[in-house]
């Protein structure tokens, strides 16, 4: 991923497959004068201790963070897979439930599965049901962007956006961490299994 | 000749004892509580008290300490703010960031903006005055405000080299509507990276500063104004909350050997001490003085081990990301003036009594007055 713009952006916020411990992010790009005015920009505008070329901000990547994220690095692919293998295990287990979508998983995407979105009619329902047998699930999330109160001054009316709205009512983020194990996720399914049929 | 060496950074000698750091980022890294945690509010709390005021808001940056006060006071483009081309390049960014343009007035020769020429920069665009606490050093407050308060403009006191800088006991951050100030390593008050703190005393503006340095989010679900991210890592006010209580010890320290200094550098005759305002608590983030052939006697000392530098050779305004803003070379004399004959000296808590005593020797030794 990042290939496919002029420049992608990663986050590495604690919650992030690759995460540090505290807020982080980086960009990258092909594109070499890019790069070089990005490390001038994050770093107020120097090109060296005592010229500024361009007055910017300061937004580096703390190099504390970075120490812990080279230790976390080597572990990524071992994660992603194991975060895969999760998902593959929920397909396995959920997609023949009637009235639940689960992720369409396409050929010729690598799907990582930060989160895994099933959408469900009855998702708060669901949602309770699993926290009241253990399970921790996430809404990604319940009010779409346009209609928050932040967003009022432009003006988007309900129904401006018809799928995403429907998503954001319907959808609910699976645990699906590489710290997971087979039997935590066959006890998912087996509940959610069990909703469906009462 | 004695083989010293006489470092500016003290990282190393601050951080020496690491474990007791180390046992306190263990046990938080374990809590995961990474995000605008419990100690990052244990921390805001410290911090507050130690600078007299009610609210301490943490940010990604002492430059965001800038910039998020700035734009919630609704500073933007089309508008001007005032401030002194005798600063760290990070001030003049914070303005650039918000979208207004920065307007420069000359500096004293305390190293802070002379409220002498701040009216005649005034006009009907300008919506703030940003004094800078430059080297440790307290703006002239009382004469700013009342200029503040003659044309209506709020002041936002940039106190990044200036924690518990103080005049006749009132506290930096006393003066504007909000105080922003840097926990950079090398900072008084410092941390292992970046961060920084507003300091104010306006609960609705602590509240909003809170919001928007968090995207805005009212909570998990809810955005009530679109914000940034420009949290202080929570990891970092752990280290934070262990340093906090050495402030007062750090400040104390720097304050006497800056008085060492003055002290042996008053006869010299190529060296100027600035003038001590009476009444200003200087707290000497940098000890800086005027030098007459500053170059030879910044190589002389870094020969000699004792590692001098500049804070800043080339002002602001004569910076080329300042080209677009039509200044040049003359306009502010003493501001040019002092970037071509000032020179830092280390003067951190760290120093011990043969360092201090080296310094002096080097210095005294280059004007030919042992």
């Amino acid at each position: 991923m990042g290939s496919l713009g002029t420049a992608g952006c990663f986050s590495l916020h604690p919650l992030k497959t690759l995460n540090a411990c505290g807020d982080g992010g980086v960009i990258v790009t092909d594109d070499s004068s890019l790069s070089e005015r990005l490390r001038t920009l994050r770093n107020l505008g120097l090109a060296t201790r005592d010229n500024c070329t361009v007055f910017s901000g300061n937004s580096r990547l703390d190099a504390l963070q970075a120490a812990i994220l080279l230790v976390k690095l080597k572990h990524l692919e071992t994660w992603t897979q194991k975060r895969r293998a999760n998902a593959a295990c929920y397909k396995n287990g959920l997609s023949d439930i009637p009235d639940l979508i689960i992720p369409a998983d396409k050929s010729y995407e690598r799907a990582v599965y930060h989160t895994y979105v099933i959408q469900s009619e009855r998702r708060d329902t669901l949602k309770s049901f699993l926290a009241e047998r253990g399970v921790d699930t996430a809404v990604h999330y319940p009010i779409p962007i346009h209609l928050q109160t932040a967003a009022l001054a432009l003006g988007y009316p309900v129904g401006s956006f018809p799928v995403a709205e429907r998503q954001a009512a319907s959808v609910l983020s699976l645990p699906v961490s590489s710290e997971l194990n087979p039997e935590d996720l066959d006890l998912v399914c087996g509940l959610i299994r069990e909703f469906h049929s009462s | 000749m004695k083989k010293l060496r006489v470092p500016f950074s003290y990282l190393d000698r601050q951080f020496a004892d690491v474990d007791a750091y180390l046992s306190d980022l263990k046990a938080f890294v374990k809590t995961g509580d990474f995000t605008l945690g419990e100690p990052l509010r244990q921390f805001e709390k410290s911090f507050a008290a130690l600078c007299g005021h009610p609210h301490a808001v943490g940010v990604g940056t002492g430059t965001d300490a800038l910039v998020l006060p700035m734009k919630l006071l609704g500073i933007g483009p089309g508008d001007e703010v005032i401030t002194t081309p005798m600063t760290f390049i990070a001030t003049v960014g914070a303005i650039v960031q918000t979208g207004a343009r920065p307007v420069f007035v000359d500096s004293t020769d305390g190293f802070v903006i002379d409220p002498e020429r701040i009216e005649a920069a005034i006009t009907p665009r300008t919506k703030a005055l940003l004094p800078v606490h430059y080297t440790g050093n307290v703006a002239d407050m009382p004469a700013i405000s009342a200029l503040a308060l003659k044309h209506g403009l709020p002041i936002i006191e940039d106190a990044c080299q200036a924690i518990m800088g103080a005049i006749d006991d009132k506290p930096v951050g006393s003066w504007g509507k909000a105080a922003g100030f840097s926990l950079h390593p090398l900072k008084n008050l410092n941390v292992w990276a970046d961060g920084g703190v507003v300091i104010t005393r306006s609960r609705s503006l602590a509240e909003r500063l809170r919001l928007y340095r968090n995207h805005g989010m009212s909570s998990r679900d809810e955005v009530e104004s679109f914000g940034v991210n420009s949290r202080l890592d929570t990891l970092q006010a752990v280290i934070g909350n262990r340093l906090i209580g050495q402030t007062q010890w750090i400040t104390q320290r720097r304050i006497e050997v800056a008085g060492r200094y003055d002290k042996a550098f008053q006869d010299l005759d190529g060296l100027s001490v600035p003038r001590r305002r009476p009444g200003v608590r200087h707290v000497f983030h940098l000890y800086v003085v005027k030098a007459k052939k500053r170059d030879a006697l910044l190589a002389f000392l870094n020969e000699r081990g004792v590692e001098a530098k500049i804070h800043y050779p080339i002002p602001v305004h004569l910076q080329k990301a300042a080209a677009h803003l039509g200044y040049k070379e003359g306009d502010f004399p003493t501001c040019e003036d002092d970037c071509r004959n000032i020179i830092t000296l280390p003067a951190h808590q760290h120093l011990t009594e043969e360092e201090t005593l080296h310094v002096i020797d080097t210095v005294r030794l280059f004007y030919g007055s042992r």
